[in-house]
């Protein structure tokens, strides 16, 4: 069953959750599962899945050394307010300096029209690196060419040890890897790590330029960003690219 | 054509006549000699227009040669046949303009439904299309004059000055401004139409609904035909 | 026995009966072929890979990965074979494991210079493969392993060839143990990438061991009739009962490979993500469709099935051109593979994508693959020449 079709079912009574199960189950979704937080989580995980919670809850509740990384770098896209003006894509290319041509781009807005009611619908949806938690770009790597950067979870690349197998593109389930034919080596969303968060920017060049704020860019792990509001609001549907690969990504879907 | 248009403008006329015989007399006497045609004069060509001699002189207290012969040849058909008649020769205060200038009367760019009896024929066909301050954004005048029986002076030209590009020269042709109740914002409030900050997609097409209408393809859908082709 | 001098190594080894003007003229014509074919390859250090061949963001492997994997899989299951005569040796292909031995090392130099020419920055690779491992990647470990495995069985032909029987049986197993384990981790390559669901699950790497043992017995049985061939000369019994064997382990092979298959593609019809049954849908219905009926199936699979029946495994020749037909079919059968695990858009229903993306390899890219083949053909002409007699010598005992 695919999200569309999961949006479209009724919420199986999250609402019926006592306040402070609800809590325990919102937190473990983001840290046992890195995948889905928030009041949508009950229809988009098995029941058994979320019955074990009343087994022990007291195991579910995450403390903040769980999460893997000090800093631990997310991103929220609100689908529904992207109108596809492409000021993300156009500030990622000059900020990044990626270049034309050759499927090379950081950072893509996809569209889907559909008919509804007879009239044409248009969705649009911004994609880029999802930064995963178990990212298989990094596991099939023979070089470490590109690894989880330990202080923020960023799946970052070292130039100079890439051998071009193509291998992680091949893995990654986001089509978020291209080669860079000026790098000679396989390039990628690096949430701007080396070009703005160095310079103690705290958003990534898509985020700042999106004018009707669809990216939230943040740290999960902290409790004042306005990522960890949203995701932490309760009964809000939240949903990732391609869970099925557990890859743990760390980039949410939503509607907002 | 010509020989078309007086045949219905006979028959108003004719059937105009009838309404008088019948109706007229319980209000004022209406003096054809003094007032010109009491039925209201109507074209079908280029749009569908009315003018009324009533309107003009009995109510509003004008004479015959305010008008007539020095804007107005006195002649059906006359005048349109000359093909000047226009709202642009309006504008530089010719024929109705001489008078619908805003001061003397409301302007000619204004109340359109007025004179003109189906607004349906006057708005464009095609969408408007802003590219500033994003792309792309796509008004249909259709659906908001045919499915909701919109006038003109609903948005023109207090809201939108009825000129190309005007609303895009415009710094504050912004979502904000919309929100404050500006622009598409008067109506689009949420009670009226629906709220501005929801159903972005209705109009807003972005970069590929753009191109797609262009005929450009975008960079990325290029890279895709690209790669499909091997490159 | 140690101290023989090269000369008298070559010596004891060549096959003077070899130097024949036409074997040289095919020599030679092969020796061009491969250089010719790799030529293209070099281009791509010129002009760039991604000027060169018709690699994608989206479908970024193509024809030379799975002609990388073909020579690699058909290595291991010549290296295999040799290995189990050398340790049981009363196996009947005991008397041929010698050329299954070079030819194996010949079938992974093909594969080498196949992929040698694909990697964008083989340079980075020889440095940072050393350094920089990553114990977690197949493709790390695949190359270590074939590696490895090269190395042994570089040692055991020497060992074959100076007469030193121990080191030879010794190398041959640890050699075929690294094959093993590369080709395992080949399979692993793709069958460990849930994104691309035509290749995830446990089956692969068994599946390309299947295919290891198919393609060895069918490189035995195609090699060893074609060096009777060239020598002109009808081949023994007891070289015959070793082809007989390797024929006879094709058959079964067949059968389970023609299983594995069957299984592989209906458990894309019964449940499973979206991109796998599509992408199975290249090869039943789609774009792949007359690679995978015409050649993987019929040529590959039915029709050697016949052949090797028609044979009664004593016509050599019908049993030559079906190893020849297997190998065309598992050639054709590692490009479906590579090709439809990647055919289907992953973000399929946006952007208004076909179901299938349109990969047609590149000249350049045929060019490799003709230089491998180059390789290979040269490899084999020019052992049989040099060692055809330790090929030929257990004959004689």
């Amino acid at each position: 069953m695919n999200i569309e079709d999961l949006e479209k079912e009724k919420n199986e009574g999250i609402e019926n959750l006592p306040l402070l199960e609800r809590r325990k189950f919102l937190q473990m979704g983001l840290t046992v599962t890195g995948v889905f937080l928030g009041g949508s989580v009950l229809s988009l995980t098995s029941v058994s899945h979320a019955s074990d919670q009343n087994t022990d809850p007291e195991m579910d509740i995450p403390t903040d050394d769980q999460y893997p990384y000090p800093i631990h770098y997310g991103m929220v896209m609100r689908q529904n307010r992207c109108i596809d003006c492409e000021r993300c894509v156009e500030a990622c290319k000059q900020t990044n300096h990626v270049p034309d041509g050759h499927g090379a781009y950081r950072t893509a807005i996809q569209e889907r029209l559909t008919t509804e009611n007879g009239s044409e619908k248009r969705e649009f949806r911004p994609v880029l690196c999802n930064h995963c938690n178990r990212p298989p770009c990094v596991r099939v790597c023979p070089t470490k060419a590109t690894y989880k950067d330990p202080e923020t979870g960023i799946v970052v690349m070292d130039y100079k040890k890439c051998i071009g197998c193509k291998t992680c593109m091949a893995a990654c389930p986001y089509n978020a890897r291209y080669f860079n034919h000026e790098k000679y080596a396989i390039d990628k969303c690096n949430f701007c790590i080396d070009t703005r968060l160095a310079e103690g920017k705290k958003e990534t060049a898509c985020t700042a330029a999106c004018p009707a704020k669809v990216r939230i860019f943040g740290d999960l792990k902290d409790k004042s960003t306005e990522i960890y509001h949203l995701l932490h609001t309760p009964d809000t549907k939240i949903w990732v690219l391609r869970p099925d690969t557990g890859a743990l990504p760390n980039v949410f879907y939503m509607n907002a | 054509m010509i020989q078309n248009r007086i045949k219905s403008v006979v028959a108003i006329l004719l059937a105009g006549s009838f309404f008088l015989a019948t109706n007229s007399i319980a209000a004022e006497a209406y003096d054809e000699d003094s007032y010109g045609p009491e039925a209201p004069i109507a074209w079908d060509k280029p749009t569908k227009v009315t003018f009324s001699h009533k309107v003009h002189t009995m109510d509003s207290g004008l004479t015959c040669d305010a008008c007539h012969d020095e804007l107005f040849t006195m002649e059906t058909g006359a005048v349109l046949a000359t093909g000047k008649m226009t709202m642009a020769a309006m504008a530089e205060g010719k024929f109705c303009g001489s008078c619908h200038d805003g001061n003397t009367a409301f302007a000619s760019s204004t109340q359109c439904a007025s004179c003109h009896t189906d607004v349906n024929q006057l708005v464009p066909e095609d969408p408007i299309v802003w590219t500033k301050p994003v792309q792309a954004v796509l008004f249909y005048h259709k659906a908001h004059t045919e499915d909701f029986g919109l006038e003109c002076d609903a948005c023109h030209n207090d809201t939108f000055v009825m000129q190309k590009g005007a609303a895009e020269k415009a710094d504050n042709f912004t979502m904000q401004s919309l929100y404050d109740g500006k622009y598409c914002g008067k109506c689009h409030d949420g009670s009226t139409a629906f709220a501005s900050d929801t159903r972005c997609n209705t109009c807003h097409i972005g970069v590929k609904g753009y191109n797609r209408m262009t005929g450009n393809e975008d960079s990325h859908e290029k890279n895709h035909k690209d790669t499909q082709a091997g490159h | 026995m140690t101290n023989k001098s090269i000369s008298a190594i070559f010596a004891e080894t060549a096959e003077p009966r070899l130097a024949t003007p036409g074997m040289n003229r095919a020599t030679i014509f092969f020796l061009i072929v491969t250089v010719v074919g790799l030529s293209c390859g070099v281009l791509s250090f010129i002009f760039g890979h991604h000027i060169i061949y018709n690699n994608t963001r989206e479908m970024p492997w193509g024809m030379l990965i799975s002609t990388y994997a073909f020579w690699a899989i058909t290595s291991t299951g010549l290296c295999i074979y040799a290995a189990m005569s050398h340790v049981f040796g009363g196996t009947r292909m005991g008397i041929i494991s010698n050329r299954m031995v070079w030819m194996s090392i010949i079938c992974i130099m093909g594969a080498f210079a196949t992929i040698g020419v694909e990697i964008a920055s083989p340079h980075r690779m020889l440095i940072y493969n050393i350094i920089s491992p990553n114990p977690t990647s197949n493709i790390w470990w695949m190359g270590t392993l074939y590696g490895m495995a090269v190395g042994c069985m570089i040692i055991e032909f020497a060992g074959i060839v100076t007469g030193l029987a121990r080191i030879a049986l010794i190398l041959g197993v640890f050699g075929a143990i690294a094959e093993v384990l590369a080709n395992s981790c080949l399979g692993g390559v793709f069958a460990t990438l849930p994104a691309r669901p035509y290749w995830y699950g446990a089956q692969l790497p068994i599946y390309f061991l299947t295919a290891a043992f198919l393609s060895g017995a069918a490189a035995t049985i195609l090699f060893n009739v074609l060096a009777y061939k060239i020598r002109g000369e009808k081949m023994s019994h007891a070289v015959h009962l070793g082809v007989k064997s390797a024929g006879k382990a094709m058959t079964l092979v067949l059968i389970l490979y023609a299983v594995a298959t069957f299984w592989r593609l209906v458990s894309f019809y019964v449940g499973g993500p979206e991109l796998g049954r599509t992408a199975a849908d290249a090869l039943i219905s789609g774009p792949l469709s007359i690679n995978f009926w015409v050649i993987e199936v019929c040529v590959g699979l039915l029709i050697p099935i016949i052949l090797i029946i028609l044979s009664r495994l004593e016509n050599v020749n019908m049993m030559a051109f079906a190893g020849f037909l297997v190998l065309v079919g598992q050639f054709v059968a590692r490009y479906d593979l590579v090709v439809a695990g990647q055919i289907v858009p992953q973000n399929l229903g946006w952007d208004g994508l076909p179901p299938f993306f349109n990969y047609v390899p590149s000249i350049f890219e045929f060019g490799v693959i003709a230089g491998g083949i180059g390789v290979v053909a040269f490899g084999f002409l020019m052992g049989e020449r040099v060692f055809g007699k330790t090929f030929t010598q257990k004959e004689h005992h």
